[in-house]
Parts: structure tokens; sequence; C-alpha cells
């Protein structure tokens, strides 16, 4: 299908998506200093700020490509093109916004919650860019083919993506934050609830290239994988009261929580069934870059979704909660399963415009890449364990005591996240470097 | 292979739609239910000394009922190990890794109420709990 020629913001959206993320990297490299006692002086730009910059930059690299590369998708199989509008003023927006952020990170003007640090007005303008994502798929809607689970899984992300961010500013209502429970259960409700929400948009993707490599789309129609889809959704929604099991909240958030994740088992069982199939397909499509990350996504999605589901059981959760194996866990998911996947569909891209590798000596950068988040995984994982055996013993040391302890442990940390932020950025160049003949009409 | 050939021709099996509905219409009562109804009570002192926290962006070094960043301690019950004049000390003196806050007495005065909230909220210390036969956990 022929598309008209114009400026094309889901490329651009792309782009600025893939600097937040070398962006959002280097800030988590200055901000683990800290731990080792290197960071920056505190009175100048501390870890308050290097926090929230890592987080939010890492957040919106993964929302920002996955709609970018769901907007491209979308308007590829429905021939037709998002309103102008909407996508002038959603880059428009989001340069604004992302700009407003930085500054106010920058200049230790928070007033926000977790994610999004930055004083509430800001919010407004993230807001009104996800209600002009959701417009602009809608759009299309009347060419799109809903046979397919992915294009439900991008409209649920989209539409979940919009309602959870709103309701993770309830706390502005008269009233909700004057309730301390309920004001930390609300808080914990969205935000899990919005992790759910861009998952659905990636998962929507990795299905979608899985057809799209295999060239037939069979495994995105059946029974299976709706039901699939619907068991994901049912944890979107009710799963998320795993991050306050020790909250006096309503005994039945717990309940729900942990009947609903341990439906994640299936899951599981279902991904390490595939495996067998993956490793027969590997042969077939070796020549195409993007398998290779869809690869790692499932080794990622395995460890991760092991981890989630020890972490989902009370009595397990009780050792885990407040140490580092819960940034083990949230930086699996976000490096390791969402960027995994979003650097294979940007792969795919690349193949299917210049035919080649983005990088030479593809398999080698992969490796490395892929050992050095192993390491960065399992040095979290270690730090967890000896925070989780300092904070049960009776009669413990003061917390300094055991952060003075680990420092060489954050050391090794802080360097290998700087070899993976450097093997990333060689990447990132590699796919940024054809310049503007990104930016030229798609074959 | 261009994803525009993707293209199948079959209809969306009925039951979807409904499914999805029902599954929404679920999560949307159940929202409702938690935002209706508080577990404790209201108290505009709370709200102030919340908006101090945020402000200054504790959250980024300290946790809350073990939520929030792992640079420094949680403290949910520093209130009941340290007190006022403890909470005080630290915040405009600082240490070696957290910055000294210049804040305002008012400031300070809702901050020390926000934890004495918290602290009467309940308890942080996973050594209070104890692991029941089917895998929860209460307080002891």
């Amino acid at each position: 299908m022929k598309l008209k020629p114009k400026l094309d913001t889901d490329k651009w959206q792309l782009f600025l998506a893939l600097l937040l993320l070398f962006l959002g990297l280097l800030f988590g490299i200055l901000a683990s200093l800290h731990y080792s006692g290197n960071g920056i002086e505190k009175d100048k730009i501390g870890f308050v700020s290097l926090r929230p910059l890592h987080v939010s930059y890492v957040i919106l690299w993964i929302i920002l490509s996955a709609q970018a590369m769901v907007n491209h998708v979308m308007q590829m199989q429905s021939g037709k093109r998002i309103p102008s509008w909407i996508s002038y003023g959603k880059l428009l927006l989001l340069s604004v916004a992302i700009l407003a952020m930085t500054m106010a990170y920058f200049n230790s003007r928070f007033g926000g919650r977790e994610y999004w640090e930055f004083p509430p007005w800001i919010g407004v303008l993230f807001f009104a860019v996800w209600i002009l994502q959701l417009l602009g798929m809608i759009s299309l809607i009347g060419k799109l083919n809903f046979q397919k689970v992915y294009v439900w899984m991008w409209f649920t992300g989209a539409f979940f993506l919009m309602l959870t961010f709103l309701e993770s500013y309830a706390w502005l209502l008269p009233g909700i934050r004057k309730s301390t429970i309920q004001d930390i259960t609300l808080q914990w409700k969205s935000s899990g609830s919005m992790v759910g929400a861009w998952n659905q948009m990636i998962y929507g993707l990795a299905i979608w290239l899985m057809c799209a490599l295999e060239g037939n789309s069979e495994m995105a129609r059946g029974k299976t994988a709706f039901v699939l889809y619907f068991l994901g959704l049912t944890n979107l929604m009710f799963n998320w009261g795993h991050h306050i099991y020790t909250l006096p909240t309503q005994p039945y958030v717990r309940y729900i929580s942990y009947a609903v994740s341990m439906s994640e088992w299936i899951l599981l069982v279902r991904i390490i069934q595939n495996w067998k199939k993956d490793k027969k397909n590997i042969k077939k499509f070796k020549h195409n870059p993007a398998y290779y990350f869809i690869l790692a996504a499932d080794f990622w999605i395995v460890i991760n979704l092991f981890l989630a589901l020890c972490m989902s059981i009370p009595a397990i959760n009780l050792y885990t909660h407040g140490t580092h194996i819960t940034v083990a866990h949230s930086m699996g998911t976000t490096i390791g399963i969402n960027t995994m996947i979003l650097l294979s569909c940007i792969c795919w891209f690349y193949f299917q415009k210049f035919g080649k590798s983005p990088l030479t000596h593809f398999h080698r950068n992969w490796w490395i890449l892929q050992i050095t988040l192993v390491l960065f995984w399992c040095i979290l994982i270690y730090a967890g364990v000896m925070r989780s055996i300092w904070q049960m013993q009776e009669g413990h040391s003061p917390l300094s005591v055991l952060m003075k302890n680990m420092k060489p442990v954050f050391l090794v940390f802080s360097i290998a996240g700087t070899i993976f932020t450097i093997q990333l950025l060689r990447f990132i160049y590699g796919f940024l470097r054809p310049g503007r003949d990104w930016l030229r009409e798609s074959k | 292979m261009n994803p525009a050939s993707l293209k199948t021709g079959r209809k969306v099996g009925w039951w979807r739609l409904p499914v999805f509905l029902g599954l929404f219409l679920l999560y949307f009562l159940y929202s409702m239910f938690l935002l209706l109804n508080p577990t404790d009570a209201k108290s505009n002192s709370f709200e102030n000394g919340k908006m101090v926290w945020q402000k200054y962006n504790c959250q980024s070094c300290h946790q809350i009922y073990g939520l929030g960043g792992y640079l420094g301690p949680d403290l949910t019950n520093v209130y009941q190990k340290g007190g006022e004049a403890y909470i005080r000390g630290m915040v405009q003196s600082g240490t070696d890794v957290m910055p000294a806050f210049k804040m305002s007495n008012s400031e300070l005065d809702a901050l020390e109420i926000y934890f004495k909230n918290m602290n009467q909220s309940g308890v942080s210390d996973p050594r209070e709990f104890v692991v029941e036969y089917d895998g929860f956990i209460r307080l002891k």
C-alpha cells in the first residue's frame, strides 16, 4: 500500500524515544553511583533529581516507541493515515511536556508521585498526548481487522494507559489524599495497572512481529490467543495488590491479587512449551536480526515471570518487598522484556527498509548486551538478598552500615550498567545512522 | 513480508466483546468501590504533610510501607522510633548521603504530623508479620 509522502511524525517520535532511552540510561548510571558513594555532590544535581530523570525517561522510551510503531503498523494495515492535526498536535505536546518535565527535574521542582514526579500541570500535557494517541487509533478503526488479537491488545493498551494515568492523579481530588491507606492503595492500583497497559501494547507488537516473520497471522487469530489475551487483561485489572501486601488495606485486595496472579503460571507453562518451536525457528530466521531480540525477550519473560509469580505469594513477598529484588524485577521487565521486544521491532523495520543488520558484528554485540544485562540483574538479586537478610534480622545494624558494606557490590552494578549502556548506544547509533534515508517513504 | 498483507476475511468471534465488557464492568465496580470506601479516617493534617513529602520528592530515596527508593531507610514508623526532634534534626542537617533541606516551620510541622499519622496507620517492618498456612501473612 503506497501512502502519500509527508512528515512522518511516528518516526520522529521513535527517534525521540531512542534519545530518551539513551539519556534515561545515562541518568540511571549517574544515580547508581550514589549507592557506591561516588555520586555527584548531593547539593548539586542529587539523587532526588537523577532518579526521576532515569525512571520517567525510560518509561517514556517504552510508551512512546511502542505508540510510534503501533501507529506505523496500523496505518500500513488500514491503508489510512492518522489525521495531521492529531499527529502534529501529539508531537508538539510531547515535545513541550518532555521539555517542561526535564526543566522541572533539573530545578528540583517536584510535586508528583512515583514515575511522574513532576508538578501535576505537566501531567495534563501527557494526558492530552495519551488521548490523541487513542483518537488517532480510533480514526483508523473502520479499516482494521479485529480478528487479530494484537489489534485488541493495542487498543487495550492505549485505552488503559489513558485511564490509569488519569486514576494516578485521583489524589488531586479533594478528600482522596486525606486518607492515608486509601491514598497509597489507589496510587499503587493505578501504577500497577499502568504497567499492564503498556505491556499490552508491547506484547501486541511482539505477536504482530512473530506473524510478520512467519508470514502468517494464524497465531494471532485462534481461540487460544484470545484466551491468553483475556488472562493478561484480568491481570492488568486485578493483579496490582502484590505491591501492597503489608499495607493495612481491605483484605480482599490481597485475596483477589493473590488468586489472579497465580493464573500467570498458565502463561509460564505455555511459554516454556513454545520454546521447542522457537528452537526450530531460529534456523529459519537466522538472517533476520529482529528474531534474536525476540529470543532474548523470551528468555527474560520466563525469568521475570517466574520471579513475579514468586513475589506474588505473600509469604515470599514478605522477604522480597522493599529490597533490590523488586528493582531486579522492574529492570528485568522494562529492559529485558519491553526494550528487547521494541528493539526487535526496530530491527525488523530496519531490515525491511535497508535489507541488512543495523550493526556489523551483530551477534557479538548482541551477546555482550545480553551478558551484561544478566550480570546487572544478578547483582541486583544479590543486593536484594543481602538487604532481605538484613531486614529480617533481630536487632539489625542501621541501614547505613549495610549500605557501606555493600558499596563494592553497587560499584560492580554501576560498571555493568555502564557497559550495557555503551553497548546499547552502539545499537541506537546503528539504527539512527541512515539518517534521512529512514524518513523516505517505506518500500 | 508486508504487514498490510496480514488481512484476513473471517469475522470476530461473538464472545470476545461481551467478555471484554464484562471484565471492564467488574474492573469499574472494583475501582469505584475502592474509591468510595476508605479503610481509615480522613485527616486534613495528613494531606498537608503528604504534599510536603511530594514537593521535596522524599520518595526517591525513602520508602513508605516498602514502596519508594532504596537509598535511605523506610520511614513508615520513623515517628515511633525517633520522635519529632529526630525527624526535624535529620531534615534540617542532612547526612553523608542526604542533603539538608531548607523547609519552612509550617512544612516541618506538616511533615511531622504526616509521619505521626503514618505511624498510627500500621507497621511496615517485615519482622512483625507471620506467615500463615495458605501463604498469606498477618501481623503478629
